[in-house]
């Protein structure tokens, strides 16, 4: 028996490790700065690269070490977790809307109105996400409302497309011929049938967008285009540490592996939840 | 490459000449890069921190542009390792007792890179020039449009007319009156000058990658510094990691611009010292008095603001000790900076605080501080949000905005002020001892990158371009730092230093206070 | 296919005006260009001379004219033709990319096929677990951590630039690891599939060397979905290359651009990013004609 029937067999439980992660996160989000042991941005000007706890140099006071103006690591990290979350949740949840919502419009619709939908869909999917990123970014500024706005223009384009399909192979279905029939009006069919139906891909497919987001994001802030002080990114925080690297490893290698043991609780809980509502379709 | 001659059995048999001169092959594809492979005897690879953006002397952009210009042109005048002024292609100069007139006499048997003869045309040429609407010089306002006219006494002697008395001319002319042949460019025209310039420097032009690195050669037919390297390799490294990698495998002999860090941290390496020269850079925040804010009106305010920051251990933190703690903004050295101040800045934050509620500081409303991200300007991010902190706490409020540098620089240069920002911060690498230009362009109403306005120190700063002789000059410098830091006109941070890193086998001392790598004279033994 | 090229083309339509947009939207690029002694005057000359005085549906059809000609305009900034730029860049960015996806291939398609006939359940734990990892690591930090490992604590490959064979080493894999992984988990569910249809059955049953038949019939009908994915993938790839190459400092043009976006160049950002959309978007046209060739049922 292969790994994948394995997984098949024990797909009723959500993968734990993820779960709690994700869940922890979200808790440190919401309390955001009350849960940090010093102030985000206050500069212990004393201590400036403090190494962590467990080297040489290191203290308890800083357990994961300082940066080059004396703030403490552990903190900006819980202040990040907020930014992070915030800027990524709130761009999925507003893209996927407009997304679903063209896709609704396009696959019900048919005709022109698709036609038009799926070729910007297209266009906006031939450019990588990062060039428009830079591009948008440039235009309107950096900053966390600019970069939800960002968030938000690259990414709707997946769900519309998602959902058109969804909708092109729900449409032809019986109940929905007999709804029509009945009489009932076009957006309640689409939303009292087909969007349920649909529930699930979208659901799966924003879980695992919140990982791209979360890197998108800090990709932009690495860049010096994203998050701006005194707000604290993981992204951020690896830029102000690449100069130091040589020296003061910890202020670049801490936000990055916090980065990836995010995503991979996202992606893994989007993972199960994929696998769980279509065993076929094992990717 | 291996010697061939000496493996035995290469001598023996040609399939073992096949086989070294193949593994030679291998070993001359695999080598790092083209440029360091088929170089010539002593070449000096110099690792800069970013490209040139021009290489036409009279359109100077940036300010990294000097470290070509100041090795392939030269100008009436001249630095020694000292920052002292010296002759270069002038012998002497006699100035009349009005200030107006500047007798220059020409060094004889100067030859330009491509054999013209140096003459006294050329300095006439030059300046006309440099005020050639169509050329668009940036910087013409500081020497060449301050000249009336360019009278040819003959070939070896020139008078210079000028406008009004400048004290701070021969300075000047130095970094801003770069010569430019004549007869070549009359015959080839701008465009092609552009591409391949020639002056009278002890190194000359060979070619230009740009984004890459530019090539010079030593000048054999130099007046008196004949270059003792064969070639320049300007090489642009724009990473700070690979720049100072570079250093340690050798694979630049100089680089400049070294992170402050890296300096700090690398002393005592075995293979290379690190250097640190003063500089004639400076940083410090600007403060707009004239936008939104009325607290910032009050002078008591400003003084409050500056008290409020404790400059040395920012400065230690930031700049690990490569830089001076100064009230002025200038540095130790340049002109006026010798000032005293009766009521220096102490840093005192009850103080502080106290000053601002005695002035009525409206502690609700925030401080909006702009600056560069770090990068062109160092430690520019971080100065920015440890300023912050400090007003912080003393319960001034601040939001921070951090500007990569296409927009920080449009921002400083904009026409309309914007209202908004209160403090700003800004690092000017100044060319020589002559502040002057820098005060004014920061200081004066309405000028430039000015966000301040005041019409005592308005009055003072034009005075500054009337007076007749460099004695005047300095005390009046002195007044305007007096009064500068009477009126609390800016918060002044420190004076950063020039961080060179050399290696062993390189004899190379970077001159003082000038911020790029003067060439001529540094020597490389063969490791 | 003729539909397909038709869609193509409007797609294509779409993707300059939103180009067009995007540049303008980046600001006015005249403070930026001249210097700061610029009169007003000199600003006028600046955007009569590049005809940004126009209203914004007239610069769009000259733009139009110009981009169906392969006219990008020249560079504000280096007064030398915008694809002189793009063209320079696109060396370095395509041979990076080229290996990361090379390099992806030969690791994800090893690693799948080894997780999915493999009945060691801590290979394929390990495996997955490289997956997860590698489409969560975002690039730039897997390149700062190769350089910190690699160029400063053991100094055996140089941390940027661009020149020898060394240089490529650590870009290459840096880029190559989020694709590696995405391809190594589409590899492993497909072949997984593909091992438990009936064909391979029966070839079992025939008694058929198990080596074959992984190789010869279970990876051929896995590879349609993963060569479709490649083209996807690419799109990809190139987006990564553009963080990527900010870290390592390669000459390609992940740094034309955003230099571009900096300094508001718009011609080089408008020729740059719509060469680079051309070309993924031709990609994923070529894919999608190779898979119709390939497989009949596809050809709508």
């Amino acid at each position: 028996m292969s790994a994948i029937e394995q997984e098949a067999g024990g797909r009723g439980r959500p993968p734990m490790l993820a779960l709690a992660c994700c869940v922890l996160l979200v808790i440190v989000a919401v309390l955001g700065d009350i849960a940090t042991p010093y102030a985000k941005d206050f500069a212990d000007l004393s201590a400036t690269l403090a190494p962590p706890f467990w080297q040489d140099g290191g203290s308890l006071a800083h357990l994961l070490g300082t940066d080059t103006l004396g703030r403490d690591l552990l903190s900006r990290l819980i202040a990040g977790t907020r930014i992070s979350l915030l800027t990524a949740g709130a761009a999925i949840f507003v893209a996927g809307t407009i997304g679903v919502l063209l896709g609704l419009l396009a696959g019900y619709a048919g005709g022109l109105v698709d036609a038009i939908v799926m070729r910007a869909v297209d266009a906006f999917l031939a450019l990588p996400f990062i060039l428009m990123a830079l591009a948008l970014v440039a235009a309107l500024g950096s900053g966390v409302e600019n970069m939800i706005l960002v968030m938000i223009v690259t990414n709707w384009a997946r769900y519309a497309r998602l959902v058109r399909s969804e909708v092109l192979s729900i449409k032809g279905r019986d109940f929905v011929t007999l709804a029509r029939i009945a009489g009932l009006a076009p957006h309640l069919i689409a939303f009292r049938h087909i969007l349920p139906n649909a529930l699930n891909s979208i659901t799966v497919l924003a879980l695992l967008d919140i990982g791209r987001a979360i890197i998108l994001e800090s990709s932009l802030s690495f860049l010096g285009l994203g998050i701006q002080p005194p707000e604290v990114s993981w992204g951020l925080m690896l830029a102000d540490g690449k100069a130091y690297m040589s020296f003061a490893w910890w202020i670049t290698t801490l936000p990055g592996l916090t980065i990836v043991a995010t995503v991979m609780a996202f992606n893994a809980l989007g993972d199960w939840l994929k696998l769980r509502f279509d065993p076929r379709a094992a990717l | 490459m291996l010697r061939v001659s000496e493996s035995w059995w290469a001598r023996r048999t040609l399939f073992g000449h096949g086989v070294t001169w193949a593994i030679a092959a291998l070993v001359a594809v695999g080598s790092p890069t083209s440029v360091a492979q088929a170089q010539p005897k002593s070449t000096l690879t110099v690792a800069l921190g970013a490209d040139l953006v021009s290489v036409d002397p009279h359109k100077l952009v940036s300010g990294i542009d000097h470290s070509f210009f100041a090795n392939v042109f030269e100008s009436l005048f001249a630095n020694d390792a000292r920052g002292n002024l010296v002759p270069a292609l002038a012998e002497s100069v006699s100035v009349s007792a009005d200030g107006l007139v500047h007798d220059f006499k020409l060094r004889p048997n100067v030859k330009w890179h491509n054999g013209d003869a140096f003459t006294a045309d050329d300095v006439r040429f030059s300046w006309q020039r440099s005020i050639d609407p169509e050329i668009k010089n940036p910087r013409a306002s500081v020497v060449a449009a301050k000249i009336r006219d360019v009278e040819i006494v003959d070939p070896l002697r020139v008078r210079l007319h000028l406008k009004q008395p400048d004290a701070s001319l021969h300075e000047n002319m130095v970094t801003y009156f770069y010569l430019a042949p004549k007869k070549l460019i009359e015959r080839v025209g701008n465009d092609e000058f552009g591409k391949a310039p020639v002056g009278t420097g002890p190194f000359r032009f060979v070619e230009r990658k740009p984004r890459e690195f530019t090539r010079l050669a030593a000048f054999e037919g130099h007046w008196g510094r004949v270059p003792k390297v064969a070639e320049v390799v300007l090489k642009v490294v724009v990473d700070d990691q690979t720049r100072m990698a570079q250093i340690q495998t050798g694979e630049s002999d100089i680089v400049t611009s070294v992170p402050l860090v890296f300096g700090s941290r690398m002393q005592g390496a075995r293979d290379f010292t690190i250097i640190r020269v003063p500089s004639f850079g400076n940083a410090f925040m600007v403060i707009n008095n004239r936008g939104n804010n009325p607290d910032l009106k009050k002078p008591d305010v400003r003084r409050a603001l500056n008290m409020a920051i404790n400059r040395e251990t920012l400065a230690k933190a930031l700049t690990f000790g490569f830089a001076t703690v100064h009230e002025s903004p200038c540095t130790p050295g340049m002109i006026g900076c010798d000032v005293k101040f009766t009521d220096p800045y102490k840093y005192d934050p009850a103080a502080a605080r106290a000053l601002l509620t005695k002035a009525g500081f409206d502690f609700n409303r925030p401080i909006k501080v702009v600056g560069p991200a770090t990068g062109r300007v160092t430690q520019g991010k971080e100065t920015v949000e440890g300023v912050a902190q400090f007003l912080n706490a003393v319960g001034v409020k601040t939001t921070i905005e951090i500007l990569e540098y296409g927009t920080w620089a449009t921002t400083a240069f904009a026409k309309e002020k914007n209202p908004e920002i209160d403090v700003y911060l800004l690092a000017a690498p100044d060319a020589n001892r002559d502040s002057g230009p820098r005060q004014l362009r920061t200081l004066k109403t309405g000028e430039a990158m000015s966000f301040y306005s005041d019409a005592s120190l308005d009055q003072e700063l034009t005075k500054l371009g009337t007076m007749p002789t460099l004695t005047a000059y300095e005390e009046q410098s002195r007044k305007v730092f007096r009064l500068i830091h009477d009126q609390s006109a800016m918060i002044p941070l420190w004076a950063y230093d020039s961080v060179y890193a050399v290696r062993s086998n390189v004899k190379y001392e970077p001159f003082r206070y000038i911020t790029w790598p003067i060439l001529w004279y540094a020597e490389k033994a063969p490791k | 296919m003729v539909k397909r090229l038709g869609q193509t083309l409007v797609t294509l339509l779409f993707l300059t005006l939103m180009v067009f947009a995007l540049a303008r939207l980046t600001g006015d690029p005249t403070p930026l260009v001249l210097p700061t002694e610029a009169t007003a005057q000199d600003a006028q000359f600046f955007r009569h001379q590049y005809g940004l005085d126009r209203s914004l549906p007239v610069q769009y059809l000259i733009f139009l004219g110009n981009v169906s000609r392969g006219d990008f305009g020249v560079s504000f900034r280096y007064r030398e033709p915008a694809i002189g730029f793009v063209m320079a860049g696109l060396g370095p960015t395509l041979r990076l990319t080229g290996l990361a996806m090379l390099l992806a291939v030969v690791v994800g398609l090893g690693l799948g096929i080894l997780a999915a006939v493999s009945r060691n359940v801590w290979i394929d734990r390990l495996v997955n677990l490289y997956a997860s990892f590698g489409q969560a690591v975002p690039s730039f930090w897997l390149g700062l951590m190769l350089v910190t490992l690699f160029s400063i604590n053991l100094p055996w490959l140089p941390s940027s630039g661009h020149g020898t064979a060394g240089h490529y080493v650590l870009p290459v894999i840096t880029l190559s690891v989020f694709a590696s992984a995405s391809i190594t988990r589409l590899t492993r569910a497909n072949m997984a599939e593909a091992m438990q249809s009936d064909f391979v059955h029966m070839e079992r049953v025939l008694g058929l060397p198990e080596a074959s038949i992984v190789l010869r019939h279970a990876l051929r009908n896995a590879s349609l979905p993963i060569v479709t994915y490649l083209g996807l993938q690419f799109g990809l790839l190139l987006g990564g290359a553009i963080v990527t190459e900010r870290v390592f400092a390669w000459p390609g043009l992940g740094q034309i651009i955003v230099d571009a976006i900096l300094h508001r160049d718009y011609p080089v950002i408008q020729a740059t990013v719509l060469v680079t959309a051309v070309m993924f978007m031709l990609i994923n046209l070529a894919v999608d004609v190779t898979c119709m060739v390939l497989d009949p049922r596809l050809r709508v």
